[in-house]
């Protein structure tokens, strides 16, 4: 493989150091120099890092990749993990994927850095909100830059443990504390899920690195991955299935998707970074960074569009009754990975890719714009009491309304070309369980993206139309633009806007090539060699000659869908164009039920509360009395310690410094070391002794050898069950040679002469 | 100070075989040097006393020390030498000077220093100042350096009251407490009963097998044995005389009596022998002296006995009965002597340790803490003893490479003994120093709820006490943690149920241990500090000893290897007489495994170092991949680090261990007064 070789180390290094300096020094900077000063610090420190880090990635992916050809770039930073025969290296990687990934990581955060600027300019602890906001970008840099699958679950549990860091980072008030450890207990079902997929990867493949992984994949059904199984599924199936556990974690799908909604208790620009546009995220890059081996797995890949899709109806419905307007987007997040999910699941990687950078871009862009006019409302996040903003705010509202187009759907704007791909792929390409899956994957997305289009443009009407229905102080001194909040939005809404130009579909007039379907082409054309059920791509009948999907079908695709987008937002229009209306309050009586259920996002947490949390509650409770403090503690420690305790009290009074109990107890020992003489054979025993293996002597099993009797002339020719000696002469001591046989005992001689031969070195 | 050892040790050994009895004697003086050093000092001392005045205490403790520095330099310069690989038997081989010898010296000339560095502090602060201190210390330490170096019983008795005598002095020197010279004088009459034991068995064995030098019993044990072995039908004619004729019988009586009467001797003999020994080391059933003795006695004379009488005591245990007594049958399970010792060990370990845990008197803790450290210790006699037993059984020979691997192995166990004796002597040392410190005029702070809080006020001596006691209870990254696993190695590779049950019990103990250890770091660190501040003793000798015991507990920990590998050296061959070309040639085999190590360790960091850099040859990289190229210089740089096993070769060149040319740095501070206690560390 064409491969270059540079130091990728400083990309992630970079925030990482930044993330160091401000946590370390940040609060002495802001107290020495003086808050103005010292805010500029901080924030000069952490944009300088995450910008230094943007223009490395990009230099690299435009100079090496691009300008030079090369396949992809890698770096060792060290051997990382060396036991036997395993190495895991702490090895970075951008290569094709991961270059689209860094970049938009780091291009986004970048973005979001500096409008952080405005929004936590009275913020308290500005050192810390920085530091976690550049720790994030390290590991998340980590996670997408890993070339092993270790490498990129320690970045899952970095961006994991700046999750749960920045939703709780107001943490002085409970509410917010708990949604982050919400979102922290929540991904850590996951990220089980990930630790057993892991493993079972590695007992097939031996290496978690994704180049041995891919090798392992590249025999395809004959690959050991799909040949070995467990519990009778293939390995593939059990670990992709695992893995997705993980990623619907960690990218808040149905059923672990319920922290996301309460992780907008975070500061604004960090669910916009965070919890739109990269981490959540990561669960699609996972899939696409495997897909040879979610490929194996037509299960895996029938499971993960069907939740995908379900997910995107279900959170789209959910998100048109909010009234906050973070949970709108929070839901309209969960709705739009579901998408993501949906296209990965189909086989189209390209299109979840595509619709991963497009969503970044307007979905940032709507997060700040929301940010934006929180920060303007005094904090106030319900829609019912905004109204009319546009006025004060253009700049916002101007690119809160080319988002809201881009995420319906409407042509031009990026999420028309992405939401389309998606649609259209889930349509017409191959499916394990096919035609069934394609309908309903295909129905679902359509009702999905009407839902879309109704509620962000029902967000748009009642923030940004009609009159203002706050309190009127509000509204005069507080609504206003910053520029350093405008300019971000504008960069992100031209983005919005033209981000879908990486992904032109092929019918369209003047043949603009797909240029991120080219640029992915050697991530995704592993698994496209599959065939059979494992296959993935256009089923047949909707494909032309090239493989592309038949123009007449896209194009009714298209049209279908731009039909629906058009249809949600003008009756959202209708309804709110200028304020909550008593038709739409008619809408929600005439629903009732199905209303008052996605009010209440369909009571989930509620059941989640009562079925599970609350019994494993209680049988932590009763386990805590009865087994913790009852058994282990009481009987178990508690016991064992009194036992200890009196033992040692009547040891340390049996010492009771009376001389003459002293010599009774030595004299005692004394005795009883001679009486063990009687437990001693071989004095005890009068008349032959039995003999007894000489291994009786209780050492190391022999090595099957045989007691063997040494040749020549021995000490005990004529006891022939003795064996006991100091040893061979040769081998020891030098002694008084045996008794001859036929002489007379006699006793050993009274007065050795001194027979020890003195060998000193150095003598003659 | 080198030249004088120039003139004494080197040029001693070299000299070619003595022509007169003179020359004989002054070139085994220069070789045992160590010890003559410290004989010499101790009688100048004395009389240095009997004209200096009051005024003179400082001065004869620096006198003292510089003494022991020269002492400790002389060893320092013998250990790991190729001269002595063999082992050096001096004065007509009642004494042999040799690795295991010369480290057991250099560990009681340490703990010398150490007890002394703050001794005169102790005895001045308490109103009891006397000036035999230094010189008596001497004396003990000139006794406990008899049995390191004894390959005689006699020899062996000799050290032993040597040693004995002077302590009893020392644990009464303290006049103006009673309680100091009730534990004299119950030490005193128990250790009077325990020295007739041990001469009761010195003269059986004696009268079993005619000689006392421990080299030819060993050679007689078997003649002992034959003979009874032999006269086993005139046994069985003596007592089924029915119709053998009147004269045969009573011939036949004759026979069986003259044959089994030094069977009869031997064993009592050999088990007196043993109970003797194991009164020295405190171990139960022989230990109800110890805690009333350490308690009652001067605190640096605790510390004097806890560290150094426990050294002296299992070198004469190891050369007595691992060294000699360690044939198949007189040794090992289920029969022999070792037996025995095991039950013992069980006991002594688990009394020890459940006495300790209801102590509230920090030295009567550390008391009995000791008495289980013996329990530990004594597993890895056993070990050892069975590994022996097992290699020198005769009558049936085993596959070779099985008798090579239970000598090697007994080796091992030996060098696990030797390791522990002196890493707990470190340890128990700095513990006892931190104790005797706590306390001025009169008063010392013995009771627990005095040692409440004393981080807050003294964070310095708390720490240094915390990492002794963390070494003493067997914590990682601590020396006492290496010392418990290489005697649990030992004896589980013993693959006997009764060397698992030890170990088992072993374990458990630890934990136990841990409860009262953990308890006082606690209360230092964690309670609030008692209302009545204790005053402490002015001088920095023990503050100065308890942070280089920290210190050394620490290090050879960190360095756990290295330092056992001087262990190592001193087990090597250790069942062989010394001054045999077997013994050498056990040595030498350790040192060219080193070197092949070393060897392998190099050459596996070299291919470390060149994988990467041809893995990635890339002939387009760009600049900024030459990064990478730093790898090998780290590699290399690693592969240096256990450099110091390649004894044989520097070795034979200068008759050197390549550690020495750390020692002088070492030596020149010793007389300044700052007690080597890390002397055993710094060693080889």
């Amino acid at each position: 493989m064409n491969e270059a070789n540079l130091t990728l180390g400083w990309i992630p290094l970079f925030p990482l150091v930044a993330a160091l300096v401000n946590l370390v020094f940040g609060r002495w900077f802001m107290r020495t120099l003086g808050d103005r000063l010292g805010r500029e610090v901080v924030h000069l420190i952490a944009i300088g890092a995450v910008a230094f880090s943007c223009f490395y990635t990009f230099s690299i992916v435009f100079e090496a990749m691009i300008g030079q050809g090369y396949e992809r770039v890698v770096h060792r930073i060290y051997p990382w993990i060396v036991s036997g025969e395993t190495m895991i290296g702490f090895d970075l990687m951008i290569d094709h994927l991961s270059a689209v990934m860094c970049m938009v990581v780091t291009g986004v955060g970048l973005l979001i850095h500096i409008f952080s600027v405005g929004y936590m300019a009275k913020d308290g602890s500005y050192w810390r909100y920085f530091a976690y906001l550049n720790l994030f970008m390290a590991a998340m840099l980590v996670l997408v830059m890993g070339k092993s699958l270790v490498l990129t679950f320690v970045g899952w549990e970095g961006v994991g443990l700046c999750s749960y860091l920045l939703i709780g980072y107001y943490y002085d008030e409970s509410e917010k504390a708990s949604a982050g450890r919400k979102a922290f207990i929540v991904n850590r079902i996951g990220d089980f899920g990930v630790i057993l997929g892991m493993l079972l990867i590695y007992a097939v493949t031996h290496s978690l690195d994704y180049d041995a992984i891919k090798a392992a994949c590249a025999a395809g059904p004959d690959s050991a991955l799909v040949t070995q199984t467990i519990f009778g599924m293939s390995i593939a199936t059990a670990a992709t299935m695992l893995l997705f556990v993980g990623c619907t974690g960690k990218s808040a799908q149905l059923p672990l998707y319920t922290w996301l909604p309460d992780a907008m208790a975070g500061p604004t620009p960090v669910s916009a970074l965070i919890h739109a546009a990269t981490m959540v995220t990561a669960g699609v890059y996972l899939i696409v960074r495997l897909n040879p081996l979610f490929a194996l797995s037509p299960v895996t890949m029938s499971t993960v569009a069907l939740v995908g899709a379900i997910t995107a109806l279900f959170a789209a419905t959910i998100g048109i009754t909010q009234n906050d307007i973070k949970k709108v987007l929070a839901y309209s997040t969960v709705s739009q990975l579901g998408y993501m999910f949906l296209a990965a699941g189909m086989g189209a990687w390209v299109a979840a890719v595509f619709h991963l950078v497009t969503h970044a871009f307007f979905k940032a862009c709507l997060f700040l714009g929301s940010g934006a006019v929180i920060d303007a409302c005094h904090h106030e996040q319900d829609i019912r009491k905004m109204g009319g903003l546009r006025k004060k705010m253009p700049w916002t509202a101007g690119t809160f309304l080319i988002s809201c187009l881009a995420i319906a759907g409407i042509p031009i704007f990026s999420g028309f070309f992405s939401k389309d791909e998606i649609l259209l792929h889930a349509y017409t390409n191959a499916s394990a369980w096919s035609p069934g899956l394609n309908y309903v994957a295909y129905g679902l997305g359509l009702a999905a993206a009407l839902c879309t289009a109704f509620y962000m443009f029902r967000l748009y009407f009642l923030t940004f139309e009609g009159n203002f229905r706050g309190d009127h102080h509000t509204w005069e001194h507080h609504v206003h633009e910053q520029w350093i909040m405008s300019f971000p939005l504008v960069v992100l809404a031209g983005l919005a806007t033209f981000g879908g130009f990486l992904g032109v579909p092929h019918v369209l007039p003047g043949h603009l090539p797909h240029v991120l379907d080219e640029w992915l082409h050697p991530i995704t054309q592993l698994s496209a060699t599959f065939s059979g059920e494992y296959f993935v791509g256009v089923r047949e009948g909707f494909g032309d000659e090239h493989g592309h999907v038949r123009a007449g079908v896209e194009l009714g695709g298209m049209g279908l869908s731009v039909g629906i987008a058009v249809i949600g937002i003008l009756f959202a229009r209708s309804l709110y164009a200028r304020g909550p209306s008593a038709e739409a309050a008619s809408w929600a009586q005439k629903l009732g039920g199905l209303y008052r259920a996605s009010v209440g996002k369909y009571f989930v947490d509620e059941i989640y509360d009562r079925g599970i949390v609350r019994p494993l509650r209680f049988a932590s409770a009763v386990t805590y009395q009865a087994v913790d403090q009852g058994l282990v503690d009481g009987v178990g420690v508690g016991g064992v310690s009194w036992t200890v305790g009196a033992l040692g009290n009547r040891a340390r009074i049996w010492h009771n410094g009376n001389v003459r109990r002293y010599l009774a107890v030595l004299l005692l020992g004394v005795g009883l070391v001679l009486a063990s003489v009687f437990a001693n054979p071989t004095v005890a025993v009068v008349g032959p002794n039995p003999v007894h293996p000489v291994d009786a002597g209780g050492l190391r099993p022999t090595l099957g050898a045989q007691p063997i009797h040494i040749e020549g002339p021995t000490l005990f020719t004529d006891t022939p069950w003795f064996e006991f000696d100091a040893g061979p002469a040769s081998v020891r001591r030098p002694g008084p040679p045996p008794p001859p046989d036929d002489k007379p005992l006699q006793p050993p001689p009274r007065d050795p002469k001194p027979v020890v031969e003195r060998d000193r070195k150095g003598a003659p | 100070m080198t030249a004088l050892l120039a003139l004494l040790a080197p040029a001693a050994a070299a000299a070619p075989a003595p022509s007169s009895v003179g020359a004989t004697a002054l070139a085994d003086m220069g070789h045992l040097a160590p010890m003559m050093i410290v004989a010499v000092w101790s009688l100048l001392l004395l009389a240095a006393d009997a004209f200096a005045g009051g005024g003179m205490r400082q001065f004869q403790r620096r006198v003292a020390l510089s003494g022991l520095a020269l002492a400790g330099a002389a060893a320092l310069m013998q250990f790991g030498t190729v001269e002595y690989d063999a082992g050096v038997p001096v004065f007509s081989g009642m004494l042999a000077v040799d690795h295991f010898s010369v480290l057991l010296d250099l560990g009681v000339i340490a703990v010398m220093a150490g007890v002394l560095a703050f001794a005169g502090d102790y005895a001045r602060s308490h109103r009891f100042e006397y000036g035999e201190q230094e010189s008596l210390v001497l004396i003990a330490g000139f006794g406990m350096m008899i049995l390191n170096h004894s390959t005689d019983l006699v020899a062996v008795f000799l050290g032993i009251e040597t040693m004995s005598i002077a302590i009893y002095v020392l644990v009464g020197a303290r006049w103006n407490a009673r309680a100091s010279a009730e534990a004299a004088f119950k030490y005193f009459i128990m250790g009077a009963f325990s020295s007739g034991l041990l001469l009761m068995g010195i003269a059986l064995v004696y009268g079993a097998t005619g000689t006392t030098h421990l080299d030819q019993i060993a050679g007689q044990v078997a003649q002992v044995f034959t003979q009874w072995g032999a006269s086993q039908p005139y046994v069985d004619l003596a007592l089924h005389p029915e119709g053998a004729p009147a004269e045969a019988v009573r011939h036949a009586i004759d026979k069986s009596v003259m044959g089994m009467a030094p069977a009869a001797l031997f064993i009592p003999g050999l088990l007196l022998l043993l109970t003797g020994l194991l009164f020295k080391v405190s171990a139960v059933p022989f230990h109800m002296w110890t805690p009333d003795a350490y308690d009652g006695a001067p605190t640096p004379t605790t510390a004097f006995m806890a560290a150094g009488v426990k050294i002296g005591g299992f070198a004469a245990l190891l050369k007595v009965f691992v060294g000699s007594f360690a044939t198949q049958r007189l040794a090992t399970a289920p029969y022999g002597w070792t037996s025995v010792v095991a039950v013992l060990a069980l006991a002594t370990m688990t009394i020890g340790n459940l006495a300790a845990v209801q102590q509230s008197n920090v030295k009567r803790l550390l008391a009995y803490s000791s008495i289980a450290h013996v329990g530990y210790i004594l597993v890895g006699v056993v070990a050892a003893a069975n590994f022996y037993g097992h290699a020198f059984s005769i009558g049936t020979m085993r596959a070779a490479d099985q008798i090579e691997w239970s000598r090697e192995t007994g080796d091992f166990s030996v060098a696990a003994v030797l390791f522990y004796v002196l890493t707990y002597a470190i340890a128990t040392l700095g513990a006892f120093a931190c104790v005797s410190w706590y306390g001025a005029n009169k008063t010392e702070g013995t009771t627990a709820h005095e040692w409440s809080g004393l981080a807050q006020r003294h964070p310095g001596m708390a720490l240094g006490l915390t990492i002794c006691l963390l070494s003493l209870m067997g914590m990682p990254p601590t020396v006492g943690f290496f010392g418990k696993l290489a005697i649990f190695r030992a004896a589980l590779e013993n693959d006997n149920p009764m060397m698992r049950v030890l170990v088992v019990s072993a374990l458990l103990n630890s934990v136990v241990g841990a409860y009262y250890y953990l308890r006082l770091v606690v209360s230092m660190y964690f309670r609030p500090p008692s209302t009545t501040e204790v005053p402490t003793l002015p001088g920095r000798g023990a503050r100065v000893v308890v942070g280089l015991c920290a210190a050394a507990a620490l290090l050879t920990g960190i360095l756990g290897d290295t330092a056992f590998r001087r262990a190592e050296l001193a087990a090597a061959g250790f069942p062989y007489a010394a001054g045999t070309e077997r013994r050498a040639a056990w040595v030498d085999k350790l040192r060219t495994r080193w070197e092949d190590e070393a060897l392998a360790d190099e050459a596996a960091a070299e291919a470390d170092a060149k994988a990467p850099a041809n893995g990635k040859a890339d002939a387009k990289a760009p600049a900024e991949g030459k990064a990478d190229a730093k790898a090998p210089g780290e590699g290399k740089a690693d592969a240096k680090a256990p450099g110091d096993a390649k004894a044989p070769g520097e070795a034979k060149a200068d008759a050197k261990a390549p550690g020495d040319a750390k020692a002088p740095g070492g030596d020149a501070k010793a007389p300044k007064g700052d007690g080597k206690a890390e002397d055993v560390k710094r060693a080889p």
